[in-house]
């Protein structure tokens, strides 16, 4: 300690002052980013809230999806995918899909894909035999990846750990033969699936 | 209390003769290097010969058939397609771990402790609680899957007709039989509960109405399972004078356990095909699921 070089007195004074300064520097540079990163926390908090007052009706999913007419399968025909309303389109002709019997007559409706087991997005399967889930003759099913719930044409649950029916959503028919799918009003399967089919002839 | 440390005197422990212990090092350090090798090696070897790559980023659009998780949950999975989620999922394995964490409190005996089986009937015990643990669960999964009558049909031209289908599986119990109309919404509630109601969207609104049939084929029937068919082997095996004393009970226990495990994971990596139905594992093909090219496109 002793052997430590001595500065002329000027110097360590000015040197002493400039040490000062730059601690008060720090201490104010340590200031403004604690309170900028808290209103930058708060800001963000508060534009997450106000985003729930987002009135704008939505669109895509969760607000009315307009199918094309040439979209729309025939009565009988295969499940159509929709894309931007997470849904099936199913056309029934008659009683198919009415695997329980209560009484359905066919027409159009659109199921909610979200399986109502965890929520995986259930494919349309048309090769499977029902003779595996005990309706034999029956082919093309609903069958879900996740845990093998099964779904007759018409959504009903006949397999599986689902505990309903496939969610239906609710149907209108336009005029020119499309139909406008409300995707924001989702109703849970039951076993009337069915009888909730709207008739169609476009 | 008295009585039971009369009962039972406690043996003090012997002091360990010199030659009974073993130094950490080299005996263990050396033996933990040896496994630590053996592991990194294996895992070399496996990196290189199974591909396993990073898929495209998720899109909500594109589920894979057979959905799975990793390997070491499909026991999970498994249980899942035959019962209630939360069951499934969260009950049955919190229960069983708490009742592993018991077993010491159950077996207060210190005779042989720590020996490999113990007991005089350990190992028979052992084996047939395993070979019961693994039937047994193989006879489940082949029920539930509808397998059993699906076969009955097929091979023997064996069926029940219409008044026995609700046998198939137990999901058939609730679509098969002529339930009232009643049963379905019992109410239990006194009051009219409103919580999140009026959404339409399932939950809290069935929440006060018990659906009998719904409970009995998700809850009520796999409950029943899970615990009776085990205490219906462990009584078995006592009445058979195999297990004798709680050593042997839970001994059976972990077999038939350790046994049904394995058969849950093994059903769940390599039997399971798309739509999870069960196929042989060299049927086993996953589909992308990208739309338009699912199964049978
Ligand atoms: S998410 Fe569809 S069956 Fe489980």
């Amino acid at each position: 300690m002793a052997a430590e070089p001595t500065a002329p007195r000027g110097g360590r004074i000015e040197r002493a002052r400039q040490i000062e300064s730059r601690k008060l520097a720090r201490r104010s540079f340590l200031r403004v980013s604690a309170f900028a990163g808290l209103s930058l926390f708060v800001g963000s908090m508060t534009a997450g809230f106000l985003g729930f007052f987002n009135r704008l009706k939505p669109v895509g999913f969760g607000g009315v999806v307009t199918v094309a007419a040439s979209r729309v399968p025939a009565p009988g025909a295969e499940p159509v995918r929709i894309s931007e309303a997470k849904a099936w389109v199913v056309n029934l002709s008659g009683p198919e899909g009415d695997v329980l019997g209560v009484g359905g007559t066919g027409g159009i409706m659109a199921l909610y894909w979200k399986c109502p087991h965890l929520g995986c997005s259930v494919p349309w399967n048309p090769g499977f035999n029902g003779a595996a889930v005990n309706f034999p003759g029956v082919v093309g099913w609903f069958r879900c990846p996740c845990h093998g719930s099964t779904y007759s044409r018409a959504g009903i649950r006949v397999f599986g750990p689902a505990p309903r029916p496939m969610d239906t959503m609710a149907i209108t028919v336009n005029g020119d033969g499309s139909i406008s799918v409300n995707t924001g009003a989702i109703t849970s399967g039951g076993t009337d699936n069915p009888l909730r089919a709207v008739s169609y002839n476009g | 209390m008295a009585t039971a440390v009369v009962a039972r005197p406690v043996a003090r422990p012997q002091a360990r003769a010199r030659d009974e212990e073993v130094l950490v090092w080299p005996d263990l350090v050396f033996v933990e290097f040896i496994a630590a090798l053996l592991f990194t090696i294996t895992l070399f070897i496996l990196s290189v010969v199974i591909n396993a790559p990073l898929l495209d980023q998720a899109n909500a659009d594109v589920t894979p058939n057979p959905s799975k998780a990793p390997w070491y949950l499909l026991n999970l999975q498994e249980l899942l397609l035959h019962m209630n989620a939360a069951m499934a999922g969260i009950i049955v394995p919190t229960v069983w771990l708490i009742i592993l964490g018991a077993f010491p409190y159950f077996d207060r005996d210190t005779d042989g402790q720590g020996a490999w089986f113990g007991t005089e009937g350990a190992v028979r015990l052992t084996v047939v609680s395993g070979i019961v643990g693994f039937v047994g669960t193989w006879a489940l999964i082949l029920w539930d899957s509808g397998k059993v009558a699906f076969f009955l049909n097929d091979w023997f031209g064996l069926s029940g007709g219409d008044t026995m289908r609700f046998l198939e599986n137990v999901r058939s119990m609730q679509s098969q039989l002529p339930w009232p109309e009643w049963a379905s919404k019992i109410t239990y509630l006194p009051f009219n509960l409103k919580l999140l109601d009026g959404t339409g969207s399932g939950g809290p609104t069935t929440f006060q109405h018990l659906d009998f049939p719904g409970w009995l084929v998700e809850q009520g029937i796999p409950t029943a399972l899970l615990v009776g068919l085990p205490s219906l082997m462990i009584y078995t095996l006592w009445r058979m004078g195999w297990v004798v004393n709680r050593r042997d009970a839970l001994l059976a226990l972990f077999s038939g356990f350790v046994a049904s495990y394995g058969v849950l994971t093994l059903c769940g990596t390599a039997f399971r095909g798309q739509g999870q139905e069960l196929v042989f594992p060299w049927e086993l093909k996953v589909s992308e699921g990208i739309p338009g090219q699912e199964a049978g496109h």
